[in-house]
């Protein structure tokens, strides 16, 4: 019976002349799930991609694709992952239909599916009508990328894995490209690495987020915004003065992160994060003073974005702390 | 096997849309041509000790450095430049496909270009009216001889072209390493053809002289197929890709 898990990373370490780019990362994959991976630039996002796709090799640690160690039989494993690298990089001098012919023919597409694969994978990404004859050297750099994706798409790989899937792509190729995910959704496990969040906060199931090497948070994104937010984010309609409102709300503890007072013309919109056992003392002093009436108060959700940027600054204060 | 077949397909297409193809044909034709008229009237002249063919193979080592130096140049350097190589490594092909798909298209455009040269022979060896140039053509196995030759060394040649591509993005610094490799190797082949006046010079004896390049066309324009030379030029391009393979390797990595 196959494992419920698509990919299993173990202790998964990898160093660029002595640099380290991957610190003993592990993480597992459920079959048929869209996940995001995310990090700042330089945090060993490409690193793990590339070994997932058995394109280079750990310093140490093992990655199972399908139960297949990437270190053990990267070219059986390989048959079971579609990628498309970062920047996308393609032959000049093939047209778009040759081109995902010739890669069909690598991925071991029979020799009777090809055609049809081809033409299914260029319909879904636009491509069948407007560029199918066209030489890769002269398309753009949107067209290029859907040439990646359809790439990506062609055979029948369980995993594909999207590395910055929709940069140069308009809103509307955007949209095309979350409808092919919406449809391989359950059944090929998708990993996507991007720097664009929000697309990402859309299509994604899980999200595992990595900053210098090491996995800071993972889960859905309900376990995120309880995990990786230990404050929790709120809104307030306040009137009164604005000086006496950030007074009060420091002395909770709370941290402001807007302070809107053009809102109206005696109320200010405030947003502040603070934790669960303060927000209650917070309240009751706001109720005690009379110059301070407030008129809305609700819980945020937490951005992708917000979850993020907490989750990379908490591990790198966490690092500035070790270092003092 | 069929992927192998799938990637030599892509190489040789790479090569026949390339119009840097065309040139290095034409430079080698010109080359050749040059050579081949200016041997011509040497021999319409008065006969000569050695015989046309190997005279001819002799002049073309220069020809043959310069069209394996440029062919083989793009091989790995253009795919690490324009980093297509990850997308090649990203499907389930082993490095030894990649690197004998490139192998045998080089070497297949090689083999084109010399067998481009066979109208010339056939041309003048039938109807040039001269008695002189028909006894220097009179040997057809000399001719064939020295095509398996250049057939043989060329699998070398084109090899250690694939290793030099292999190590550079540059295809400048890559077609030069194959120059300065090649070029030694059919220098030194040079000297021990006169080696009567090297002879002191050389403590290795009869390994220099299996060594030489010129001696082993000799010998084949002649009908004598070396064995020593066979394994030599075989084992060598096998080392070349060998290392061609490991030079690829660490660049994905």
């Amino acid at each position: 019976m196959p494992s419920k898990d698509a990919i299993v990373a173990g202790n998964l370490t990898k160093k660029y002349c002595g640099n380290v780019a991957l610190n003993g990362v592990s993480f597992s994959i459920k079959r048929g799930s869209v996940v995001g991976l995310i990090g700042p630039n330089g945090a060993g996002k490409s690193s793990i991609l590339k070994i997932l796709a058995g394109l280079i090799t750990g310093t140490s640690g093992d990655v199972l694709i399908n139960g297949i160690s990437v270190a053990g039989d990267a070219p059986h494993a390989k048959e079971h992952v579609s990628f498309m690298p970062e920047n996308n990089p393609l032959p000049d001098h093939m047209r778009v239909g040759e081109y995902l012919r010739f890669r069909a023919e690598l991925k071991g597409v029979p020799a009777k599916k090809i055609r049809a694969n081809g033409e299914k994978v260029m319909r879904q990404c636009d491509l069948y009508y407007e560029a199918r004859y066209r030489m890769i050297k002269g398309l753009s750099k949107g067209y290029r990328q859907r040439v990646g994706i359809a790439d990506a798409m062609l055979g029948d790989s369980e995993i594909v894995i999207l590395d910055e899937p929709t940069i140069g792509l308009d809103p509307h190729q955007i949209v095309g490209v979350r409808k092919i995910i919406a449809e391989n959704r359950g059944t090929r496990t998708i990993l996507i690495s991007s720097h664009i969040l929000s697309e990402l906060e859309t299509v994604c199931d899980s999200f595992i987020i990595i900053n210098r090497g090491n996995i800071v948070a993972a889960g859905t994104f309900d376990d995120l915004s309880d995990d990786v937010c230990d404050r929790r984010l709120f809104f307030a309609q306040i009137s009164g003065v604005e000086a006496t409102i950030r007074d009060l709300f420091k002395s909770c503890g709370a941290r402001i992160s807007t302070f809107d007072n053009r809102s109206s013309e005696d109320s200010h919109a405030v947003k502040f994060s603070i934790a669960d056992e303060s927000c209650r003392a917070l309240l009751g002093k706001i109720a005690a003073k009379n110059d301070l009436i407030l008129k809305k108060f609700g819980r945020v959700e937490p951005t992708l974005e917000e979850i993020f940027l907490h989750s990379t600054r908490r591990c790198r204060d966490q690092d500035i702390g070790g270092e003092q | 096997m069929k992927k192998l077949w799938t990637l030599f397909k892509y190489d040789a297409y790479k090569l026949v849309v390339s119009p840097s193809t065309y040139a290095i044909a034409m430079i080698f034709a010109t080359f050749i041509g040059a050579i081949f008229i200016s041997l011509l009237r040497e021999y319409m002249v008065a006969e000569q000790d050695v015989p046309f063919v190997q005279m001819f193979f002799r002049y073309c080592w220069l020809s043959t450095c310069m069209a394996v130096a440029l062919i083989t140049m793009r091989s790995f350097s253009e795919e690490y430049k324009s980093c297509t190589f990850q997308s090649l490594f990203s499907v389930p092909v082993q490095l030894w496909q990649v690197v004998l798909a490139k192998f045998f298209a080089a070497y297949l455009f090689l083999l084109v270009l010399w067998l481009c040269t066979l109208p010339l022979f056939a041309a003048v060896g039938t109807s040039c009216g001269s008695a002189l140039l028909e006894a220097a053509f009179a040997s057809k196995f000399s001719i064939i001889g020295g095509l398996l030759f250049t057939a043989l060394s060329g699998l070398f040649f084109i090899a250690i072209g694939i290793f030099a591509s292999s190590l550079t993005e540059n295809q400048m610094i890559s077609s030069m390493v194959t120059f300065c490799i090649l070029v030694p190797f059919f220098v030194y082949g040079h000297i021990w053809g006169n080696r009567s006046k090297f002879y002191s010079l050389d403590p290795w004896g009869t390994f220099s002289e299996s060594l030489s390049v010129f001696s082993q066309m000799d010998d084949f324009c002649n009908g004598v197929l070396d064995s020593r030379a066979i394994v030599f030029y075989l084992s060598s391009c096998a080392l070349a890709l060998c290392l061609s393979a490991i030079a690829v390797q660490r660049k994905l990595n």
